[in-house]
C-alpha cells in the first residue's frame, strides 16, 4: 500500500465511475420504465466505443483537426449512431414481446446482446483495436495541482459527464417529455390511460439511454483506453447495472452516485494488491446490496424483491 | 390448468422404471462397445459434448424448469464440479492407485458434492429474490467463480496457495471418460427429474413454481425446495463437469463463462421451461447443429444483404397478406395445407440428400433425427391444425429465395457496395453464433414458452399429424 498514490488513484477511480454512470443511467431509465434488464445495453456501449474509434481512425483526417471538434464530432457521431441502434432494437426485438412473459424478454435481451457481439465481430473483426487515447488528445501536457496529475482526458470524460448528466436531469425535469417518461416510469397502465403515448415514451426512454452508453463507450475508447474487442461491452455493462441497482434501480441521481462508487472502489482494490480480483467486486457488492438493503441507497420502493 | 395427476406409488411402476433403467444402461454399453469404434474422434468428440450440454441442460431445468427459480450461472457448478474432480485426480491418481473407472466414481461423487455445497451457497439468496435480481445474482455468482479460479494460481494473489492453474487451465493427466459414462449420466438425470416429478416431492416443487404463497399456505416448505432444487441442479451440473475434466483432460475458467451459461439457460427456454425432453434435446440439439454449418460453402457478403433484406421484404408482405380478407376463406386454408404438406416432403428429402453426402452417417443420423423432432414439437400443440403454419412458411421461403436474386443484381450494380464488398465473403459456420441470438430472439417473438411449453415430448403427436387422435398416455405435469 502506497499511501501517496491515494488521491491520484480517486481521480482514476471516479473518471472510470463516470463511465460507469452513464452507462448506469440508460438501465436504470430502461428499467425505470418498463421493468427489465436490458442485457444488450453493455454491447450498445461496445458499438458507442468502436464508432468513436472508426471517426478518428478512419472517417475523419485527424492530424490536420482541432482536437476539440475532432472529440465533438466522435461524441456526436457515438450517440446518434447508438441512439440509433437502441431504437431499432427497441422497436424490431422487445416491443413485440411488451405482454410477453417476463422471462421471455429477458432470453430476448441475452439474444440480442449475442447478436450485437457476434454482428459486431463480422463489422469490426475479431483482432483487438489498439487504444486511441494517445492519437485524441487535447492537452499536450498534464496539469498538476497538489501532487495530483490531472491530463486532458480525464478532464474532458468530467466535463462531458456532468453536461450530459445536467441535460438528461433538465429533460427528466422540466420537459412536457421528461414528465411524460416520469409518469410511465411511476405506472405504465395509468399513464397509457391519461392519453400518455407510451410506446414513444419507451422508443425515447431507449433512444437517450443508449446515446449514454454511446457517449460512455467514446470515452472509454478515448480517455481510459482499454483496447477495443467485440465482447468490451459484457463486463462493463453488467458493472455498470451493479451500480443501478447500488443506488436504487429507477433512480437517475442514484444511477451517477452508484456509478462512481464502483469506480472508485474498483482503483482501490487495484491499489490494494488484488488486482485480479478487481471484477469481482461488483459482484460481491452486488449480492451484499440486494440481501441488505435491496432498494439500494436512493430507492424508495421496494416492489422487486 | 389441468388437475395435477396422481403421484405414481404403485410398485408395478418403480420396477418398470427400474427395469428400463437396467435397459438404458445395457443399451449404453453395447454403443460403446460397438459403435462408438466404427467413428472417428471428431464425430465422438461432437457427439459426447452434445450430451454433456443436454445433462447440463436437464440439470437446469431442475432449478428453473420444474422449481421456477431463475438460475443464469449453472455454468458456475460444472466448472466447480470439473475443477474439484480434476484437481482431486491430478494429485491423488497416482498415489492411490484405484483402477480408472471405480477412481472417475470416487471423483464423480467429490464433484457432485462440492458442486452441491455451492448449491447451497447460491441457493441462500435466493430466498430473498426472485426473478430479473435472482437471475443478476446467479450470474455475479457465476462470474466471482470464474475470477475466483482465474486467480489461484499459487501466487501471491491465490488463496492458501491454492493452485488451480490460474488463467491458463488445469491439466487433469488423465483421461478416463468415455461415450457411455456421459450417456449413462444423462439417463440418470433424466430419471431423477422425472421420477422427481412423480412422487409428492415432485408436486411440491411444482406447487413452489406455480404459487409459492399458496403452496406454503398448503404445508410446503419453500425454502427447503428451493434449495433442495438448486443442490440438486448443481450436484448433477458438477458430475457432468468431473466427467468433462476427465474428457478433456484440461479445465479452463471459461469453460465456466457467462456465456456458457447463457448458452445452457437458452437451450432450457428453447426446449421449453419444465419439459426434461425439451431441455434434453434442446441441448444436444443445440451444440450439433452448429457443426452442420461447417460444412456449408462461404457465402459473399452481397448475397447476405440479399437475404437480409429479402426476409425484411417478406415479413413486411407477411404482415399486410394477413389482414387481407382472403386469408380467412377455406380455399386459401386448404391451399396452405397442402403447401404445409409439401414443406413436410422438403424436409425430409433434404434431411435424406443430407443423409447421402459423404460425411459420417452417424452425424447425419442424428441431423434427420434432430429434424424430425423439432417438425413433432411443431405439430405437438395443435397437430394437423398446424399444417397451414408451416405452408405459409414455405411460401415465404419462396418470396425470400425469389427476392434474393433480384437484390442481389441491384447491389451489385451500385459501385460503393460492388468496391468494397463484392470479395467479402463470410463462412456460414461463422456466422452461427449470429444465426443463434437471431433464432433465440425469433422463438422468443413467436413462442414466448418454448418449442415444447411445459409438456413432455411424445409420439403421439405424430399420429396427430396424420390425423389420428391417440390418446396422449404421457403423465404431464401440468
Amino acid at each position: 500500500m502506497n499511501w501517496d498514490l491515494l488521491p491520484q488513484q480517486l481521480v482514476i477511480g471516479i473518471q472510470l465511475g463516470a463511465v460507469y454512470a452513464l452507462i448506469a443511467l440508460g438501465y436504470t431509465m430502461v428499467y425505470g420504465v418498463l421493468r427489465f434488464i436490458n442485457f444488450a445495453h453493455g454491447d450498445v456501449y461496445m458499438v458507442g466505443a468502436y464508432l468513436a474509434y472508426y471517426t478518428s481512425m478512419q472517417w475523419f483526417d485527424r492530424n490536420s483537426m482541432n482536437p476539440y471538434v475532432l472529440l465533438f464530432v466522435m461524441l456526436i457521431i457515438s450517440m446518434v449512431g447508438c441512439a440509433i441502434l437502441g431504437l431499432s432494437v427497441e422497436r424490431l426485438a422487445y416491443r413485440p414481446l411488451r405482454t410477453a412473459p417476463k422471462i421471455a424478454v429477458l432470453i430476448t435481451a441475452i439474444g440480442v446482446s449475442l447478436f450485437i457481439e457476434y454482428g459486431g465481430k463480422f463489422f469490426f473483426k475479431t483482432s483487438p483495436k489498439p487504444s486511441i487515447s494517445q492519437d485524441v488528445n487535447v492537452f499536450s501536457k498534464p496539469i498538476n495541482i497538489g501532487g495530483i496529475t490531472l491530463d486532458g482526458s480525464q478532464l474532458t470524460v468530467l466535463g462531458v459527464t456532468l453536461v450530459l448528466m445536467a441535460g438528461l436531469w433538465f429533460f427528466v425535469t422540466h420537459t412536457k417529455t421528461g414528465r411524460a417518461m416520469r409518469a410511465v416510469s411511476h405506472d405504465f397502465g395509468a399513464a397509457s390511460l391519461m392519453g400518455i403515448n407510451v410506446n414513444r415514451v419507451v422508443a425515447i426512454t431507449f433512444g437517450i439511454g443508449s446515446a449514454l452508453a454511446g457517449a460512455g463507450g467514446m470515452m472509454n475508447a478515448t480517455a481510459i483506453g482499454t483496447p477495443l474487442d467485440p465482447f468490451y461491452g459484457l463486463v462493463p455493462g453488467v458493472k455498470a447495472f451493479v451500480a443501478a441497482v447500488l443506488g436504487g434501480i429507477g433512480n437517475i441521481p442514484g444511477a451517477v452516485v452508484g456509478g462512481l462508487i464502483m469506480g472508485v472502489m474498483e482503483t482501490l482494490i487495484v491499489w490494494l494488491g488484488y488486482g485480479g480480483y478487481k471484477d469481482a467486486v461488483a459482484f460481491v457488492l452486488l449480492i451484499v446490496i440486494l440481501l441488505i438493503k435491496p432498494s439500494g441507497l436512493f430507492g424508495s420502493t421496494v416492489e422487486k424483491v | 390448468m389441468a388437475a395435477i395427476t396422481a403421484p405414481y406409488s404403485s410398485s408395478k411402476f418403480w420396477s418398470v422404471r427400474f427395469v428400463s433403467l437396467i435397459a438404458t444402461f445395457l443399451g449404453l454399453f453395447a454403443v460403446q462397445l460397438f459403435i462408438i469404434p466404427q467413428l472417428n474422434n471428431y464425430d465422438i468428440r461432437i457427439l459426447t459434448l452434445g450430451l454433456f450440454m443436454a445433462t447440463l441442460a436437464v440439470s437446469l431445468n431442475i432449478i428453473n424448469g420444474i422449481t421456477g427459480q431463475f438460475s443464469m450461472g449453472h455454468a458456475a457448478f460444472y466448472v466447480v464440479g470439473a475443477y474439484a474432480g480434476g484437481k482431486l485426480t491430478a494429485d491423488k491418481f497416482d498415489q492411490v492407485g484405484l483402477p480408472p473407472q471405480v477412481w472417475l466414481l470416487i471423483a464423480v461423487v467429490f464433484g457432485a458434492i462440492v458442486a452441491g455445497i455451492a448449491g447451497i451457497v447460491v441457493g441462500l439468496p435466493s430466498l430473498r429474490l426472485k426473478g430479473d435480481y435472482l437471475a443478476i445474482v446467479t450470474m455475479g455468482f457465476g462470474e466471482i467463480v470464474r475470477i475466483f479460479i482465474n486467480n489461484q494460481d499459487g501466487g501471491k494473489q491465490a488463496f492458501f496457495g491454492l493452485d488451480l492453474g490460474g488463467s491458463y487451465q488445469l491439466k487433469v493427466g488423465e483421461k478416463i471418460t468415455q461415450f457411455w459414462h456421459v450417456g449413462l449420466l444423462l439417463v440418470i438425470t433424466i430419471a431423477l427429474s422425472r421420477n422427481l416429478l412423480k412422487t409428492i416431492h415432485g408436486l411440491a416443487f411444482l406447487s413452489t413454481r406455480e404459487d409459492e404463497l399458496a403452496a406454503s399456505a398448503v404445508g410446503v416448505n419453500t425454502t427447503r425446495i428451493k434449495v433442495a432444487a438448486f443442490v440438486l441442479g448443481a450436484s448433477l451440473a458438477g458430475a457432468a463437469g468431473v466427467l468433462f475434466a476427465h474428457f478433456n483432460n484440461t479445465v479452463a475458467p471459461d469453460d465456466g463463462s457467462m456465456a456458457q451459461s447463457f448458452l445452457i439457460v437458452a437451450m432450457v427456454v428453447i426446449g421449453g421451461m419444465g419439459s426434461i425432453t425439451g431441455a434434453a434435446i434442446a441441448g444436444f440439439a443445440l451444440s450439433i447443429v452448429p457443426e452442420a454449418l461447417r460444412r456449408f460453402p462461404p457465402i459473399s457478403a452481397i448475397d447476405l444483404m440479399g437475404i437480409v433484406l429479402g426476409t425484411i421484404i417478406a415479413v413486411v408482405l407477411a404482415n399486410v397478406i394477413k389482414k387481407q380478407s382472403f386469408t380467412s376463406s377455406k380455399g386459401w386454408s386448404s391451399v396452405m395445407t397442402v403447401l404445409g404438406y409439401v414443406f413436410c416432403l422438403v424436409l425430409a428429402f433434404a434431411a435424406f440428400k443430407n443423409f447421402q453426402s459423404s460425411v459420417s452417417p452417424v452425424i447425419k443420423g442424428v441431423f434427420i433425427l434432430l429434424a424430425l423432432f423439432t417438425l413433432i414439437s411443431l405439430l405437438f400443440t395443435k397437430g394437423k391444425a398446424s399444417l397451414p403454419g408451416f405452408g405459409y412458411f414455405l411460401l415465404l421461403l419462396g418470396v425470400v429465395v425469389a427476392i434474393k436474386f433480384p437484390i442481389s443484381a441491384v447491389l451489385h450494380k451500385i459501385p460503393l457496395i460492388e468496391d468494397n464488398l463484392s470479395k467479402t465473403t463470410y463462412t456460414p459456420s461463422d456466422l452461427r453464433w449470429a444465426l443463434f441470438a437471431i433464432s433465440l430472439i425469433v422463438i422468443m417473438i413467436v413462442r414466448p414458452q418454448g418449442i415444447l411449453g411445459h409438456h413432455e415430448w411424445s409420439w403421439s403427436a405424430f399420429g396427430k399429424m396424420f390425423g389420428m387422435n391417440t390418446p396422449n398416455k404421457e403423465i404431464s405435469a401440468k
